[in-house]
């Protein structure tokens, strides 16, 4: 039951991303939804009364499904960098335009 | 434009079905998958998802790193060349350009870094035994040399890294994985099959290939997550 929390989690990132002005709160709702789906992930491995997939806490034969979590290791280290190439392509367009609201982000020739 | 947003409507809800439809008919009592009929027996991991992520779908994780190589040699390559922001306040917790410290950063700085340069190398070092892993020590140990700087002057720190040939080497690991690879396959019938020994579970040869690949992946990781922090905080205040 909980995955429905963690589709809403998700769809209020979307929701940010799409009424969102500032380039850094654009950054954050993404931040969002990532987590929202990464959960989201995660639970669809996940079995009644059953344990972390690590075998060193006596719980052999009875661990959940380690695949969806291997998908999410890769997911969030892959969501780093985009955020971080997210963050630098930020502070260039704040140099440029000395703003970070994209509705006063106009061009030399815009009209 | 009222177009456009119904047909974001629509296909929303039509994802949003989707996801109604699949949670209501999972069960969530058993799970096929073919990798795990005997995991021990055919990885020798204890940590399943190590042996997923460095045996079973190692394509995966290589990808995986490419991609976060390219990410920080991007930050690398347009944040170098822009100069520090002028709106900076001083920082009592992270000097640059300063020779005043705080005593208390001083102190706890050299500590908290000592501290997680070891634990990191533990959890590099353990990740096919127990929680841990190659991304998760190199974050740890990357983070401790942001907390460094909290006693040094960060260039400094950056120049110290750059004599010891830090960067050349971190750059120089993404031929090893090939390497490694070839290596299997002339070993093996298969490229990137394990050629390190394979004994008991639980021992610290164990695992296969794990442990040299959460070596190199934690010591990649360590130097972009260094290299992303370090002009994150030359450019910092400009929010």
């Amino acid at each position: 039951m909980s995955q429905y929390l963690y589709i809403a989690l998700m769809f209020v990132g979307i929701y940010g991303l799409l009424s969102q002005k500032n380039i850094l709160k654009m950054i954050i709702s993404l931040n969002i939804m990532e987590l929202g789906l990464n959960l989201f992930i995660i639970s669809t491995g996940y079995i009644k009364e059953a344990k972390a997939p690590i075998i060193l806490f006596g719980n052999e034969g009875n661990y959940v499904d380690p695949l969806p979590q291997a998908i999410v290791l890769t997911a969030i280290v892959i969501g780093l960098g985009v955020t971080a190439v997210a963050l630098m392509l930020a502070r260039n367009i704040y140099k440029t335009y000395g703003t970070y609201e994209i509705d006063e982000i106009r061009g030399e020739n815009d009209d | 434009m009222k177009f456009v947003s119904l047909l974001v409507l629509v296909l929303l809800l039509l994802f949003g079905v989707v996801v109604f439809l699949y949670i209501s008919n999972n069960d969530l009592e058993k799970y096929d998958n073919p990798y795990l009929e005997n995991p021990i027996e055919s990885n020798t991991s204890m940590n399943l998802i190590s042996a997923i992520y460095l045996d079973y779908r190692f394509y995966d994780t290589i990808f995986e790193v490419i991609v976060f190589f390219v990410a920080a040699f991007g930050v690398n390559m347009v944040l170098e060349k822009l100069p520090d922001s002028k709106k900076t306040k001083p920082s009592k917790l992270i000097s640059i350009h300063s020779e005043e410290v705080d005593l208390r950063m001083e102190i706890a700085g050299s500590f908290i870094f000592t501290l997680s340069v070891i634990f990191s190398i533990y959890i590099v070092f353990s990740g096919h035994i127990g929680p841990g892993g190659g991304f998760v020590g190199g974050v740890v140990a990357g983070t401790g040399l942001l907390v460094l700087s909290g006693s040094k002057d960060l260039n400094r720190i950056e120049e110290n890294l750059n004599s010891l040939h830090i960067h050349e080497i971190e750059q120089s690991i993404m031929f090893f994985i090939p390497i490694s690879g070839i290596v299997g396959l002339l070993l093996s019938n298969a490229g990137f099959s394990n050629f390190l020994p394979q004994t008991t579970p639980g021992t610290f040869f164990s695992g296969g290939n794990a442990l040299l690949f959460n070596f190199l992946i934690g010591f990649k990781v360590f130097s972009g997550t260094w290299t992303i922090l370090y002009h994150f905080v030359r450019h910092r205040g400009v929010i």
